[in-house]
């Protein structure tokens, strides 16, 4: 293999050379260093190939003389692959910056880059101490030049902070050595780390003292980082990306070079701090560059905290150095990449300014590859599945639960979930619709009525609106070059294979793959535009053949639910026949979402269900920020979302894996056991349930963190919004029944989870159907009755009985049928009429009667009257709350029920009956296609409605393995120890009862007195806008008056001030940078000192 | 002797700290960092230094037993060499940045170049 030491003779004899390269001309030159990068990558990925065979690492002796004498270099199989990777972001980097259209790198940027290669090698390579202050400082000389090629001006301001930091943290350094090399006579590492024993007291200490801060301070820890978030704002982005990606590894590998000696928590403290501290001032930076930077800065501490995260059991004992390998992998590509959007954009907006102008991004829509190389950048920064982030993360965490460092934990994911806020929200700044101006969180009702002659009067309004928001779209010539694009889509390519790859090998292969394939192939038909509706086609195939494949496989409640999701999806999927012919994504997105939420029902690990459960979080987010207005929505969706997740992850953290323990596959262990495990656990154990409930509520949308739902249902296409109400809101419900009986695990002594669960179930239900009632906007209407009727499915959970659980699982699918029926039904009407707003409607019943028939059966299914599926749902539900003893919860579950009438009256009233406007005389029928799947699930709820036994008796068999039956059967009537209840009976006597009145109202159909449409009369009433003399609007006004302070937004306020307090603290932190060197130089003795105590014995 | 040295070197390295955190004129900070820098230097000539020792060439006078005992050792002196020449590249940098700096600001002072923060 190639000695190391070519490696660093290559790239400093061709920083010589270059300048003769150049001088046969520019494409010679540029052609020339590339070739030579790509050289140097084949040599380290050889040293990988070659040390991954086998036989020691690679040593080459200088001079010939051996250690202490000469100067060691060395490579392990660790270095070569962070040598690859170094190499690998060089190459890109170089790429993107040397082929860019404006101010390519040339000249001395060519050669000052091939020094700062040197430089990272070295560092990687030596293992000599001197030697690695010589390295560290070629490379900062040459990023100090290379920041003072830079166009923009503050460069060099930046520059000389930059300098003023790193001398000082190299005078420590050399301070360190001399001192090292006192007490223990040799400068080679290994010898240094062999006298690990004379590091004790005195001059040993302090030596080790001055090294330590000064290693930790190259890597720029917060909170004595202010200069490095200066550079990352300062410098050309290309620039940065390499600061970013190749400094910061070479540096985390120094750290690495002297573990032996560091006391890991030491590392802990240090990691912690310069992980959490920079997420917090991030959230307020309105430059791109320094938001990044922050980020940069913040990943590298999770390195250092990486490497102090001790063997399963043992505090701090091993070295997780696999881990930290792969953060900074990750960290390397997908910072580097993002840089480079940043550069290809020159676009320094993050979303967070507060000026309109300064707000948000431009929209990258209309630029497919460059918006797709955004969002997998941002994901695998964020470390989410299935980039190798991911894995690294999970791997750390867990450890950390293992080993009870709670607070370490809870830093590390509540420092994460503001990562995920800051970058986010840029991502959702560059991909939302051209025009949306990403503030819809609520119904917006329009200023005033459109004129009567014009047919798409809401639409013409909201054009109006949005012209004024001022947003633009990136255009052709706002990206430089393509050399950005190329290095930005190799790195993310690299992160997607590596990550699959990583996924392969921890067993989560098949699952994963579909999931991954179905997101590839429906992208590549996007691609090469094949229409939405053979894409449908294809994809409605694709999930019935998953499904089928899956079904003989499963039992029980997972059978159950890939039957909900698998049939209930491939379904409503049909609905995208109509339609466009080209809508990027869709189909994509929406096959990606089932096959994840197919892949949970039969994962058999906890990792599994966590990486299905946050695809189907991502895919489905991405679906919501389709939408014309969603960009406001998906931004509190993937928020929240993922604060669910991170919950998640805490709840498997702390209890050692034991929720879940095997999965839903067949190694899973009875609830029994479970159970037993958990108690084995104590408190974490309790805690740990406890953390997963609040991560499901949350995902589900429960009262109080419900913000996300009426906007990230509402605001969904119109097609999608029915698919993400029926079945994603069931991927909780699933969870609820996986988990089963732990929830039953007491809290404390006095207070169960599972009362807390059914508290929290009837309050969601009667506030999603209060807000449900005083919407104007139909589909926020519907959202928010998703949200009470899934607060019906948590009550029934939490009985904790046979009937209750078989009530639960009733009730999710009869609302996964109705609630597909409704959102599709209203889809129709939407297409049709243009508007979403109620009074704005009525009277279709004459032109769209099919979708009439459709939704009345919908809304007697949903609103519980017999004789409809929806009646045995209330009966079992409140048949299994009486047996239970929860009377107050029943009586308010029927109140909430009552309210649910009301506005399913307003619905069908409003939208149907009345009269119609003049401008929608013309409307046609929805289209077959989305009446399809309507009357495929009105079959579904008859043929439930007429033999419940078929639906019941199933769902029985899934539930007795865990909790013993209570419920009887006689013939198709279902007996309780309260009554019985006979579908068929049922529906034959209110058929009657309903004939014989329609009968009657044939009869007298001629006395009735038709109304005109403004045959309305004010009594000493002003209307204040036209829209108020519409009966339609304002509905339940009078209901608002005694009700009204109910829906009370107080949730709204309780958020928005945890959002003004996170924003006037994280102001708070970032005021601590105050751009003097000065101040940074004082900081770092400041970290000099805060070293020392700890070393003294202070542990902070 | 050798301990003198140290002492006077951690003067140094006061009296240029000092320097660079308190000066507002950017040439004078680059002094006080010239100073600590210097002051490194000295610290690592003495922790080589040996008490009445001589020069570590090996010849008649300093057969190669005696090395180890009344030899100079060498590392420290070559060490120094390397980071005086390194210091002076960066001290060359900070200077022509600073000089950029003015350019830009019309100001040499460092609390008039502070445009990026927070």
């Amino acid at each position: 293999m190639v000695s190391p030491v070519y490696l660093i003779a290559g790239a400093l004899g061709f920083a010589f050379l270059y300048p003769v390269f150049e001088a046969a001309g520019r494409r010679v030159g540029r052609g020339a260093a590339t070739a030579a990068i790509a050289v140097f990558l084949a040599v380290t990925v050889a040293w990988i190939l070659g040390l991954a065979a086998g036989g020691g690492p690679i040593v080459s002796h200088t001079a010939g003389f051996a250690a202490p004498l000469s100067i060691d270099l060395m490579v392990t199989l660790t270095d070569a692959v962070v040598l690859t990777v170094i190499n690998t972001v060089a190459l890109f980097g170089f790429v993107a910056m040397a082929f860019r259209r404006e101010s390519g790198w040339m000249g001395k940027q060519v050669v000052l880059f091939f020094v700062l290669l040197v430089g990272s090698y070295g560092l990687v390579m030596t293992r000599d101490l001197f030697n690695v202050f010589v390295f560290m400082e070629i490379s900062g000389i040459a990023v100090f030049g290379l920041l003072g090629t830079s166009r923009d001006g503050r460069a060099f301001e930046a520059g000389f902070k930059y300098m003023v930091a790193s001398a000082l943290a190299s005078i420590f350094f050399l301070i360190g050595v001399a001192f090292v090399y006192r007490s223990v006579g040799s400068l080679n590492i290994a010898d240094i780390n062999g006298s690990a024993h004379l590091f004790v007291d005195g001059t040993a200490v302090l030596a080790l003292v001055f090294l330590t801060t000064a290693i930790l301070v190259e890597l720029k820890p917060a909170p004595a980082n202010g200069w490095a978030l200066d550079i990352y704002e300062a410098a050309d982005p290309g620039l940065s990306a390499l600061l970013s990606a190749i400094n910061a590894t070479a540096m985390a590998m120094v750290l690495t070079r002297v573990l032996p000696l560091l006391d890991p928590r030491l590392l802990a403290v240090a990691g912690v701090a310069a992980f959490a501290v920079p997420h917090i001032q991030a959230l307020r930076q309105e430059s791109l560059g320094r938001m990044l930077g922050y980020s940069s800065v913040a990943q590298v501490g999770l390195v250092v905290l990486a490497l102090s995260v001790g063997a399963p059991g043992v505090p701090f004992a091993g070295i997780a150095l696999p881990a930290a390998i792969v953060l900074l992998l990750n960290h390397a590509l997908a910072k580097a990449g993002l840089f480079w959007i940043a550069s290809a954009l020159r676009d320094d907006r993050t979303g967070s300014g507060e000026a309109p102008e300064r707000a948000w991004p431009a929209s990258l829509r209309g630029r497919p590859v460059a918006l797709i190389a955004a969002a997998m950048l941002a994901l695998a920064l964020l470390g989410l599945p299935p980039f190798p982030g991911f894995w690294a993360k999970w791997n750390v965490v867990t450890t950390l639960g293992a080993s009870q460092s709670y607070v370490i934990l809870a830093f590390v994911l509540g420092g994460s979930l503001l990562e995920v806020v800051y970058i986010m929200r840029w991502l959702v700044g560059v991909s939302r619709s051209p025009g949306d101006d990403a503030t819809t969180v609520a119904e917006r009702i329009p200023a005033d009525f459109a004129a009567p002659d014009d047919a798409s009067g809401a639409d013409a309004d909201e054009e109006g609106e949005i012209a004024g928001a001022g947003v633009a779209v990136a255009q052709e010539g706002e990206i430089v070059g393509a050399g950005a694009a190329v290095a930005t889509v190799a790195a993310a390519l690299v992160l997607l294979i590596s990550g699959l790859m990583a996924g392969w090998g921890a067993g989560v292969g098949v699952p994963l793959f579909i999931v991954a394939g179905a997101l590839i192939a429906f992208a590549l038909l996007d691609a090469v535009w094949i229409p939405v509706a053979v894409q449908a086609v294809l994809a409605v195939g694709g999930v019935g053949a998953y499904t089928y494949l899956l079904v003989p496989r499963l039992a029980g409640a997972p059978l159950v639910f890939a039957l909900l999701f698998g049939a209930g999806g491939a379904v409503q999927m049909i609905a995208f026949l109509s339609g466009p012919a080209r809508r990027p994504g869709l189909v994509s997105l929406t096959t990606a979402m089932i096959a994840a939420l197919l892949g949970l029902t039969w994962a058999d690990s906890p990792l599994a269900l966590f990486v299905l459960w946050e695809l189907m979080t991502i895919s489905s987010f991405l679906l919501v920020l389709r939408g014309h207005r969603g960009a406001a929505g998906a931004f509190r969706y993937i928020v929240f979302s993922l604060g669910s997740a991170f919950l998640m992850l805490a709840a498997f953290a702390v209890s050692n894996l034991q929720l879940f323990a095997g999965g839903f596959g067949a190694a899973a262990p009875g609830p029994g056991e479970a159970i037993a495990s958990l108690a084995a656990l104590g408190r974490a154990g309790s805690i740990s349930v406890l953390l997963l409930a609040l991560a499901i509520l949350t995902k589900l949308g429960s009262v109080g963190v419900h913000l996300w739902l009426p906007a990230g249902y509402a605001e969904a296409e119109d097609d999608v919004s029915g698919l993400l109400s029926s079945i994603l809101s069931k991927a909780g419900v699933f969870l609820l029944f996986g988990g089963a009986l732990i929830f039953a695990v007491p809290l404390t002594p006095r207070i169960g989870i599972d009362s807390l669960l059914g508290w929290i179930g009837v309050a969601t239900a009667i506030a999603g159907a209060m807000m449900a009632l005083f919407q104007e906007d139909i589909k926020y209407s519907l959202a928010y009755s998703s949200m009470s009727q899934v607060g019906y499915i948590v009550l029934a959970f939490a009985i904790m009985s046979h009937l209750g659980w078989v009530t639960g699982l009733y009730l999710s699918i009869t609302h996964m049928l109705f609630k597909g029926m409704l959102f599709l039904g209203i889809a129709g009407v939407v297409s049709r009429t243009g508007t979403r707003l109620m009074y704005q409607m009525g009277g279709l019943i004459k032109r769209m009667p099919f979708s009439f028939i459709s939704v009345l059966i919908a809304i007697i299914a949903v609103s519980g009257v017999p004789p409809l599926s929806g009646f045995g749902g209330k009966w079992l539900l409140y048949s299994a709350l009486l047996e239970r003893g929860w009377y107050l919860q029943a009586a308010l579950a029927l109140f909430s029920s009552g309210v649910a009438f009301l506005y399913l009256f307003r619905l069908i009233h409003t939208i149907f009956l009345g009269q119609r406007k003049a401008e929608h005389d013309a409307v046609r029928e929805a289209p077959l296609a989305v009446l399809i799947p309507q009357y495929l699930f009105i079959v579904a709820i008859m043929a439930i409605s007429m033999y419940p036994n078929v639906i019941i008796k199933p769902l029985q068999t899934a539930i007795e393995p865990i909790l013993a039956g209570a419920v009887s059967w006689e013939g198709y009537a279902v007996i309780t120890s309260l009554g019985y209840w006979n579908g068929n009976a049922v529906m034959y006597v209110t058929m009657g009862v309903f004939i014989a009145p329609l009968i009657w109202l044939l009869v007298v159909k001629g006395r009735v007195y038709r109304v005109e449409q403004f045959n309305i009369v004010y009594a000493a009433e002003r209307p204040h806008t036209p829209q108020s003399t519409h009966y339609a609007y304002n509905f339940y006004g009078h209901y608002k008056k005694a009700f009204g302070r109910l829906t009370e937004p107080w949730i709204e306020r309780f958020w928005n001030a945890v959002v003004d307090l996170t924003r006037s603290t994280s102001h708070v932190f970032r005021s601590w940078n105050t751009g003097n060197p000065q101040t940074y130089a004082f900081q770092i003795v400041l970290y000099l000192f805060l070293v020392l105590l700890f070393f003294r014995g202070v542990v902070l | 002797m050798t301990q003198g040295l140290i002492i006077l070197s951690f003067a140094l390295m006061a009296i240029g700290m000092w320097g660079l955190m308190s000066r507002r004129h950017l040439i004078r900070i680059i002094i006080g960092f010239s100073l600590v820098d210097t002051g490194v230097h000295l610290l690592l000539v003495a922790v080589g230094y040996r008490e009445s020792g001589t020069a570590p060439i090996v010849s008649d006078r300093l057969p190669l037993e005696l090395l180890a005992r009344r030899g100079v050792d060498p590392v420290p002196s070559a060490l120094v060499l390397t980071a005086i020449v390194i210091g002076l590249a960066v001290t060359a940098l900070m200077l022509s940045f600073a000089v950029r700096m003015y350019q830009r600001t019309r100001s040499i002072y460092i609390d008039k170049n502070k445009e990026l923060r927070w």
